[in-house]
């Protein structure tokens, strides 16, 4: 199996291309003749490992289309097909790192979510890992008192509407906006444990 | 309830119903750290992530009009599909052939128009009913020794192209991807996917020399 090792210094967008494959100055230790016959294979090849990575960094599916888009678009001029896959790679993971900033400046004026240009190099290589998100949301959700993990829960796992959280918890539904505001906050704060 | 509460609940109400952001300003750090866990929560719902196949199919057309490549492209997308084997074919099926034309849920058969006969495990190491994992001319697969004889297929699952992991224990196929296995053979155990997806594609194999060949695309 081909699996593209990544240096240190192997990342970031490069405005003159990134080095030849396998000639001495090789940024990347790789097995073969390991490039992309064509532009249409560095998309197929990518386009669902680059949209899982935005999708993980904004929550919802148009933002998500609309971000991916505009990475292939921007890619697509600097990059050079004479690059490794592992180049290639590390070159969409840059340019996703800094749509997904501009997006968070344009939209909220915040950054509320960033890509570290490392994981998201790595989490492009070959093999798709099994998700940590599951681990992740646990991991919120833990020790949360009952009522504040359920209401998430509904909401945001089981994507229940409001009104049907509402009654399923037998509450109404101003008070289970009011309990999904805070209980968004105990998670973020990490206050599972608090009573 | 504050203006800027009400403000903040609209964006963690998108982000449950997998509407777009609003546009807005989140001036409270708190609120912030509040929507960065609603997105985190959101990102562990089975499948969630997976663009659209209208989405996947959608850009490339639009990439390929519009975003010209500035080194020009010698190679057919016919002698790609060819030299990228298997695996390119079962994600270009799975992932980008539009809804109604696709073919029924049947194992493809990849026949490449210019093969190449490789080696890519020794009888010794089949013996006994094993699987190996090979990579060869641009396909990752398994190969294995079955009661019907040597079945070869492609590794890459037909839902996404996810590169499936053997599971010695079960003897089977698992995709990484979502809750789905495949037997050896290729044919498909189990989906949590709504529509099932075909069965592995399979490779031409032979016998020659003590060894186990597929054929798959020259290498160019």
């Amino acid at each position: 199996m081909v699996q593209p090792q990544m240096t240190d210094d192997a990342h970031g967008p490069r405005p003159e291309g990134p080095a030849v494959p396998n000639g001495p100055t090789t940024r990347l230790r790789i097995v073969g003749q390991d490039t992309y016959a064509s532009w249409d294979e560095v998309y197929v090849d990518n386009v669902v490992r680059v949209y899982r990575l935005l999708y993980a960094k904004v929550g919802n599916r148009a933002d998500a289309e609309d971000l991916t888009t505009e990475v292939f678009l921007a890619a697509f001029g600097p990059l050079r097909l004479s690059a490794s896959r592992g180049e290639v790679r590390a070159y969409l993971a840059a340019t996703a790192r800094t749509a997904l900033a501009k997006y968070w400046q344009r939209r909220l004026g915040v950054e509320v979510t960033h890509l570290d240009a490392d994981v998201a190099a790595r989490e492009l290589e070959d093999e798709p890992v099994p998700s940590a998100a599951p681990a992740r949301a646990r991991a919120l959700l833990d020790g949360l008192p009952e009522r504040h993990r359920r209401i998430l829960e509904l909401r945001f796992l089981e994507s229940r509407s409001i009104r049907e959280s509402a009654h399923e918890m037998g509450i109404s539904v101003g008070n289970a906006k009011v309990l999904q505001h805070r209980a968004l906050r105990m998670a973020a704060r990490g206050e599972g444990d608090a009573p | 309830m504050t203006r800027r509460k009400r403000q903040a609940d609209r964006q963690f109400d998108a982000v449950a119903e997998g509407r777009r952001l609003p546009e807005g300003r989140l001036d409270d750090p708190e609120d912030v750290d509040a929507l960065r866990a609603a997105i985190e929560l959101r990102g562990a719902v089975p499948a969630a992530d997976l663009p659209s196949e209208a989405f996947v199919a959608g850009l490339r057309d639009r990439l390929a009009r519009e975003a010209a490549p500035t080194v020009p492209v010698t190679v057919s997308r016919r002698s790609l599909l060819a030299s990228a084997g298997a695996a390119g074919v079962a994600i270009d099926r799975a992932v980008l052939a539009p809804g109604p034309a696709r073919p029924a849920r049947v194992a493809g058969q990849l026949d490449p128009a210019d093969g190449e006969w490789t080696a890519v495990a020794s009888d010794a190491e089949l013996a006994g009913g094993a699987t190996q994992r090979f990579d060869a001319g641009g396909v990752i697969g398994f190969v294995s020794a079955t009661d019907a004889g040597v079945v070869a297929v492609s590794a890459a699952c037909t839902h996404q192209g996810c590169i499936l992991q053997q599971n010695l224990a079960a003897g089977r196929l698992d995709c990484p991807c979502h809750r789905t296995a495949f037997g050896v053979d290729g044919r498909l155990l189990f989906s949590q996917l709504a529509t099932q997806p075909a069965p592995l594609t399979r490779l031409q194999t032979r016998r020659r020399d003590g060894n186990v060949e597929v054929l798959v695309g020259r290498t160019v």
